[in-house]
């Protein structure tokens, strides 16, 4: 659903980061785009397909309707051509490009000069009170000649990634209709907020790197003003419809702001100064338009004109003493889940603050949601959940919004009650299989041996979850084959963490109870090594090995106990 | 978020809307005022770096008789329900520490700080913005160092299309380090602090709160706004002063008052220099939209001075503040849902209006062949700051010493309504009074 | 017989027929006046202001769209405003020649900074309710008023009971675009359309400034280059943040309920926390009436509303024109052009001039310069303006491309810059569009260079919002 705007020279994808430094090709005089106007469908959060009119790209054939339009993107000066080659929604639609001056037009053909960087919208300039509800809007984006990672050619408006934020509004009733100029303008009443055609829960946070400067592109395509928050961080307004605030040698006007109205029709560019600490930070429509449809709908809250500026996690972890981590608040906990943006630290989940006693010990976690958790305790006479009463310490219990349920029942697959058998690493794989390693030597039915599986192993869990569940078993790592096997103090390779990220091959993230060292690698306790390009099963084998988290160069104390990947 | 009007029916247990066109904001205009004027009120304060904050519910009432179910949070010791949350008061580089507790309400809340960075939690369970508590007995508690001078919202963090329509919301003051005189740290924003006021801006749909009070579905979508206030309350009753006990549930007033600057050397008639030193010392006025529509704000007879936005001094990073940047009088304001603005007032007196030195140049007609509204003002009978003289026997005037009065409201015309009531709604008196005060 | 809106009503094609080249506004009996004319024409500046009720044109609800029962709400709508009488002339004389016959949008009043202003404001009573014993007022928005008595709050000072007339006095000293209105049960009187917009020009189109600015014609230099000055800039013509400019426009902006127009005509109460506008106007009009031009009696037509409540429903030769300012932005290519933007309406409006940047360089009568000279003037295609608020705006007229249309009354070819409300779902008239639009729309018609006149100050025609039919 979402074309990529294509130019003679470089392709660009919608919600696309543009690093500084990143190489433009040396800059055409003229750029030429081809861009369709047809009938399409957009899907909201609760299912309800909406009709558009939307603009895509002619690569030589439409590619599908997008809400918004795809992003146009050329250089200050250039000479910039849009054919709309091709329109079948059933009435003349033409081009308006706000902001462009001399825009000539010869037929379907619309050709200006990119005389000023910055942020503007096109858009449908006949029928507009319905092209425009229809969705028939995108963005152009002007850069700065020869200043490339700047939005204005000033050095005050460098930025390190950029989006851009389309905000529109989607009233059904209009766009459902079998011939939209027959709506009652009068009744004008829309139920969907949108940023970049979708509405919370399925707009796209805007990632930032740590310390990284985020340069905000906002265009209220819409027909009424947004009021746009930013919540935890301050928001730096550089320009208001392309009008730079920056503007040397006059005086630098920008502003430090909260929250910002983008009227209709107008854009506004902020930069947002990103922490070093993983966090996520609401960006949302202060008129509190943060829902879809009506309240009868079981999507309606949260929604709507929402997304979070994020600082992404690269690991979550516990800790296995109550150790301090540096740069977030105390009180300490190793019930708390922490995580680690590459730069800095964070809590994502206060243990005390969902109910957990301070006794309780995590020993394995997955992070699903912010506020979805997975998590196996530490204490071999069980930990009191809410809801739960007692939960051993080979079970996996699940934190979904304020309810507790049990999600692995270790006593059901054949983990049993002892020390020994307390799950104290674990992961989800993509298709829903269990991977987990525990206290000492276990043993399960089924499992082949020899060789027995130790501590040092992971073991695969086959079957439905929650509970009732069962499974089969089987080796799907074992460390003795890659030099993690020993256990004399301070070395003790008994794996308490573990993820695996299946995104390119299969690379296992480990953590040990005390120091270990593979053939290549050898770290601490609160280190975290991978595994890299892995083959799995009772012939384990890495490709190489490297060290993901050097936690005491980070400042980090103490001793991981559970990790997890985002 | 209008509905149409067919879809609303009044409940039977409220006032039915006012039978005489217009007249019943009189009645309560008349019952403000009282037998004295009204007196000003000054920014209260609850000072920190600590607060222990529970939530509470309970009605505010409305100048034409009705009563709004609302949510709030309140001073955990021993402090009443109030509308809106009570006055936080800090200092530049205090570590602020927020311990909220969560007993009323049937769902878990929150407070979110717009402009504050580096806030973190302790204890509560993740939500959408920010760490939740509640209901129940438990405490979430946010920390933050607050870096910059200015005026600031905080708000629930949870469901917040409800929790700060229903009333969570509150203003959080931070006075800078170098000076509790000054609005900022740049000596251009020194005021004075016995002329400090707040104007907290926010807007109601009653038939939401009645939804929540009643536990039916609450409809955002269809939020029809009837009253809205500043400072809790509607006018007139914004210019009853602060606690004033027809109001206890909010306890906060809206009048703004100054003393006239007047000429340095008094008598020099028209342009005359204004005197300066303490005499000339602004007022400084904190607008803040709580509400969820953007509001227009119009004050009368004078412009303000536009010092900051959100917290900030509208100079640039290079700047050296007001006067030398961007700092600009305006008259009427939009302030956008989320906003804050700090402003500074002066009335000075330029063309000295005076009975006997500067009378103005056309005859006023006799009193008697002109109309008072419904035969009650604020008016002195005498066009001149300072003076008073006859009005018509009939008619009823609350003014002290020859004070002026503007209003200062939202231009939105419909919002200067309670309800269906004119006159009434966003609405605040801005009081010039002679130098050296009313006696 | 009802006329349809569309598409015969008011397409381009009737202006082939327009006539009344060179016919004066005022001379069609009973016209209201675009602009305030000082009564005499000398300093002070004294002006006269009827407030009383009538009735007004728009889209759908024209004096054709009348069903044979006045009372019924398709017809004209009813209203409120002011409308300029002699200064000097009794009550009862601008009784008989105003009273039901008052005007939309109130006539625009110029002055000069430091020259005083005299208005007094003469209630008649209400034409069509003579029930109601309203009381009206004015309040100069955005004005430092030192006498609280003049500055029109009723509940503050005084207000205008019917067969009565108050002086108000003003000192203007600050130039700049202000808006004046009823302050009476301001909610209704504003709805009801007792908004007008004045405006104060700069001393320095009197003196000039020494930095290379000249006196303006506005200032008595009838050779200037300059026909005025926003504000007092203070910089050379040449300089980008000069304010000169060559034509001026004023735009007022509001917008209608019918319900409390109808409700009050019906002697029904109407409920203003239910407030939802049905309507847009620029300067008292919806498009596509915003585009009629002074003189142009065939389009005028589709405004003229009969003054008799109780006659004939069409045309009877009795009708007058109650909205005689015009939208229309007709300048030449290069003109430096002042658009006056005034919100009285009660909700904020995204106006667009997408193909033309627009300097905004003052905000409520305020200039756009910081207190230590930095320039906080900015460019933008759509200005954001909420009720209560003014907006001075600047552009350059770009360059004639092309061939043009040619202009159905004068001949000359233009380009045409549509000016619309970006709040896409206002551009309709309580339903109705034509061409697919209504409402806050209107348009500039570039010329080639030299089509139009200068305008001569000493030529009454030559006022703000100056339309051409003939050339």
């Amino acid at each position: 659903m979402r074309a990529r705007a294509t130019r003679i020279n470089i392709a660009l994808g919608f919600a696309a980061f543009v690093a500084a430094g990143l190489p433009f090709a040396a800059p055409a005089q003229a750029v030429t785009f081809n861009l369709c106007a047809s009938p399409g469908t957009v899907t909201m959060p609760d299912g309800v397909v909406v009709n558009i009119w939307g603009f895509s790209t002619d690569d030589g054939g439409c590619a599908p309707a997008q809400l918004p339009g795809p992003v146009l993107i050329v250089e200050e000066g250039e000479g910039v051509t849009v054919n709309l080659t091709t329109n079948t929604v059933g009435e003349p639609v033409t081009l308006e490009f706000p902001g462009q001056e001399g825009v000539a037009v010869t037929g379907t053909s619309y050709t200006f000069a990119a005389s000023a960087p910055g942020t503007y919208l096109y858009e449908a300039g006949t029928n507009p009170g319905i092209q425009i509800p229809m969705g028939l809007y995108g963005a152009l984006i002007v850069r700065p000649a020869g200043s490339p990672g700047q939005a204005y050619g000033d050095p005050a408006t460098a930025f390190d990634v950029e989006q851009v934020l389309v905000l529109s509004e989607i009233d059904p009733e209009l766009n459902n209709l079998s011939n939209p100029n027959t709506f009652d303008r009068t009744l004008y009443n829309p139920v969907y907020w949108l940023i970049n055609g979708e509405a919370y829960p399925d707009t796209d946070p805007v990632s930032a790197p740590p310390d990284s400067v985020l340069l905000l592109r906002y265009l209220n395509a819409g027909s009424m003003h947004h009021t746009m928050t930013l919540l935890g961080l301050r928001q730096r307004l550089i320009a208001v419809d392309s009008d730079p605030l920056v503007d040397a040698p006059n005086p630098n006007l920008s502003l430090d702001i909260v929250s910002h109205t983008i009227p209709s029709g107008q854009t506004a560019d902020a930069l947002v100064d990103a922490p070093a600490a993983p966090g996520r930070f609401a960006l949302y429509n202060r008129q509190m338009r943060l829902t879809n449809a009506l309240p009868s709908n079981p999507a309606h809250f949260p929604g709507g004109m929402l997304t979070f500026v994020t600082v992404p996690a690269q690991l979550f972890f516990a800790t296995v003493a109550n150790t301090t981590v540096p740069g977030v608040l105390s009180p300490f906990d190793n019930a708390d889940i922490y995580a680690w943006s590459g730069a800095a630290f964070a809590r994502v989940l206060d243990g005390t603050g969902v109910g957990l006693s301070t006794t309780a010990t995590i020993d394995a976690l997955l992070v699903a949601d912010f506020d979805t958790f997975y998590m196996s305790f530490a204490t071999d006479g069980g930990t009191t959940v809410p809801t739960l009463a007692l939960v051993q310490d080979e079970d996996i219990v699940k934190y979904d919004a304020g309810t507790w349920s049990l999600y692995f029942d270790g006593s059901a697959v054949g983990l049993g009650d002892g020390g020994g058998e307390d799950v104290d690493a674990f992961e989800i794989l993509g298709d829903g299989s269990v991977l987990i390693s525990t206290r000492g030597a276990p043993t399960v039915p089924g499992l082949v041996t020899p060789p027995s599986p130790q501590d040092e192993d992971l073991l695969h869990c086959v079957g439905t979850f929650p509970t009732p569940g069962t499974c089969m078993w089987s080796l799907y790592f074992e460390g003795s084959d890659v030099g993690l096997s020993t256990t004399a103090a301070p070395v003790d390779e008994d794996i308490d963490g573990v993820a695996v990220s299946e995104v390119s091959g299969v690379d296992v993230y480990l953590s040990t109870v005390g120091t270990f060292a593979t053939s290549t690698l050898s770290g601490e306790s609160n280190d975290v090594l991978v595994c890299n390009d892995a083959t799995t099963g009772p012939a384990t084998s890495c490709t190489s090995f490297s060290l993901f988290l050097d936690a005491s160069a980070e400042g980090l104390g103490g001793n991981i106990g559970a990790l997890d990947l985002p | 978020m209008s509905s149409e009007i067919s879809q609303r029916v009044a409940p039977g247990s409220w006032l039915p809307p006012a039978v005489w066109r217009l007249e019943m904001s009189a009645l309560a205009f008349a019952a403000a005022l009282g037998a004295s004027a009204p007196v000003q009120a000054a920014v209260p304060c609850t000072n920190g770096p600590t607060f222990n904050l529970t939530t509470a519910t309970g009605n505010i009432s409305t100048p034409d008789g009705n009563s709004v179910f609302m949510w709030s949070y309140r001073n955990a010791a021993g402090a009443a329900f109030q509308v809106p949350s009570p006055v936080l008061c800090v200092t530049q580089g205090q570590t602020v520490t927020i311990n909220l507790i969560n007993t009323a309400l049937p769902e878990p809340t929150s407070i979110v700080f717009p402009g504050q960075t580096g806030v973190g939690t302790i204890g509560g369970s993740p939500g959408l913005f920010t760490s939740e508590i509640g209901p129940g007995p438990g405490t979430v508690t946010y920390r933050f160092v607050a870096n910059e001078p200015g005026t600031y919202l905080y708000e629930s963090g949870t469901n917040p299309h409800k929790q700060v329509e229903m009333g969570l919301y509150g203003v959080l003051i931070v006075r800078p380090s170098v000076a509790s005189n000054r609005a900022y740290t740049d000596p251009d924003t020194l005021f004075d602090t016995s002329q400090q006021y707040l104007l907290l801006i926010h807007d109601i749909d009653p038939f939401l709160h009645q939804a929540v009070e009643r536990g039916q579905t609450y409809d955002i979508t269809a939020k029809h706004d009837r009253y809205w206030t500043i400072n809790g309350r509607s006018f007139p009753d914004t210019i009853l002063p602060n606690n004033d006990p027809l109001l206890p549930e909010q306890p906060y007033g809206a009048l703004v008052t100054v003393d006239e600057v007047p000429c340095a050397t008094p008598g020099s008639g028209a342009g005359c220099t204004p005197a300066g030193g303490v005499a000339n010392r602004p007022a400084l006025v904190r607008y803040a939209n709580a509400g969820l529509s953007n509001h227009p704000f119009h004050p009368h007879g004078n412009h303000l001075r536009v010092i900051a936005r959100d917290g900030r001094l509208l100079a640039g990073p290079g700047g050296a503040g007001i006067p030398a940047i961007a700092a600009m009088e305006a008259f009427t304001k939009t302030i956008g849902s989320g906003q804050t603005y700090d402003l500074l007032v002066r009335w000075i007196n330029e063309q000295e209006f005076d009975p006997t030195l500067n009378t103005v140049p056309v005859v006023i007609p006799g009193l008697q062949n002109l109309v008072f509204k419904d035969d009650v003002t604020v008016y002195s009978g005498s066009p001149y700051l300072g003076f008073q003289d006859e009005l018509p026997p009939a008619v009823v005037s609350s003014n002290d010493c020859g004070e002026l009065y503007y209003p200062w409201h939202s231009h939105a015309l419909n919002e200067f309504n309670n309800f269906d009531e004119g006159f009434g709604g966003l609405a605040t008196l801005f009081r010039v009074e002679p130098t050296g005060g009313c006696p | 017989m009802r006329r349809s809106l569309i598409p015969r009503s008011l397409t381009r094609r009737r202006f082939l027929w327009g006539v009344g080249q060179g016919a004066l506004l005022a001379s069609l009996a009973g016209n209201r006046m675009a602009q305030a004319a000082c009564d005499p024409a000398t300093s002070p500046c004294q002006l006269r202001l009827v407030a009383t009720d009538g009735h007004f044109a728009l889209p759908g609800r024209t004096q054709a769209d009348a069903a044979t029962d006045p009372v019924a709400q398709e017809g004209p709508l009813y209203g409120f405003g002011f409308s300029q009488g002699g200064f000097g002339d009794s009550i009862s004389a601008l009784t008989a020649e105003h009273k039901g016959l008052v005007q939309w949008t109130a006539p625009i009043i110029a002055v000069d900074e430091a020259d005083e202003l005299f208005v007094t404001m003469t209630n008649v009573g209400f034409q069509y309710r003579p029930d109601l014993d309203d009381a009206h007022t004015i309040h100069w928005h955005g004005f430092r008023n030192p006498v609280a008595l003049f500055d029109g709050v009723p509940e503050v000072s005084i207000a205008v009971p019917p067969a009565r007339d108050f002086p108000y006095f003003f000192p203007p000293r600050l130039a700049g675009t202000y808006m004046y209105h009823c302050h009476f049960e301001d909610v209704e009187h504003v709805q009801l359309g007792m908004d007008g917009v004045v405006f104060v020009r700069p001393e320095q189109n009197k003196t000039g400034n020494g930095a290379g600015a000249p006196i303006a014609r506005l200032g008595g230099n009838a050779g200037s280059p300059v026909l005025g000055y926003a504000y007092n800039d203070g910089v050379a013509t040449s300089n980008a943040r000069s304010t000169a400019y060559d034509r001026e426009f004023t735009l007022l902006l509001n917008e209608v309920d019918p319900r409390p127009h109808d409700n009050l005509m019906a002697v029904q109460e109407f409920v203003w926390s239910d407030y939802k506008a049905g309507y847009w106007l620029i300067n008292g009009r919806a498009y596509p009436h915003t585009l009629i031009r002074n003189g142009d009696t065939l389009g005028e037509e589709e405004l003229l509303v009969n003054e008799d409540p109780t006659g004939q429903q069409g045309p009877d030769g009795s009708e007058t024109l109650r909205q005689p300012i015009s939208s229309l932005i007709q300048v030449n290519e290069g003109d430096r052009v002042l658009l006056r933007l005034v919100n009285l309406g009660y909700d904020q409006q995204s106006m667009q001039l997408a193909s033309i940047p627009m300097r905004v360089v003052g905000e409520d009568a305020t200039f756009l310069r910081g207190p230590g000279g930095a320039d906080l003037s900015y460019v933008t295609n759509t200005i954001y303006i909420g009720p209560g608020e003014a907006r001075d705006v600047l552009f350059t007229a770009p360059a004639f491309t092309g061939t043009g249309t040619p202009d159905i009354l004068t001949g000359a070819p233009y380009n045409s810059h549509l000016l619309k409300n970006r709040n896409v779902h206002t551009l309709h008239n309580n339903g109705l569009t034509t061409d697919g639009l209504g409402g806050q729309v209107t348009e500039v018609w570039v010329y080639p260079s030299g089509t139009l006149p200068a305008i001569d100050p000493t030529n009454p025609l030559d006022g703000p919002n100056r339309t051409y039919i003939s050339l």
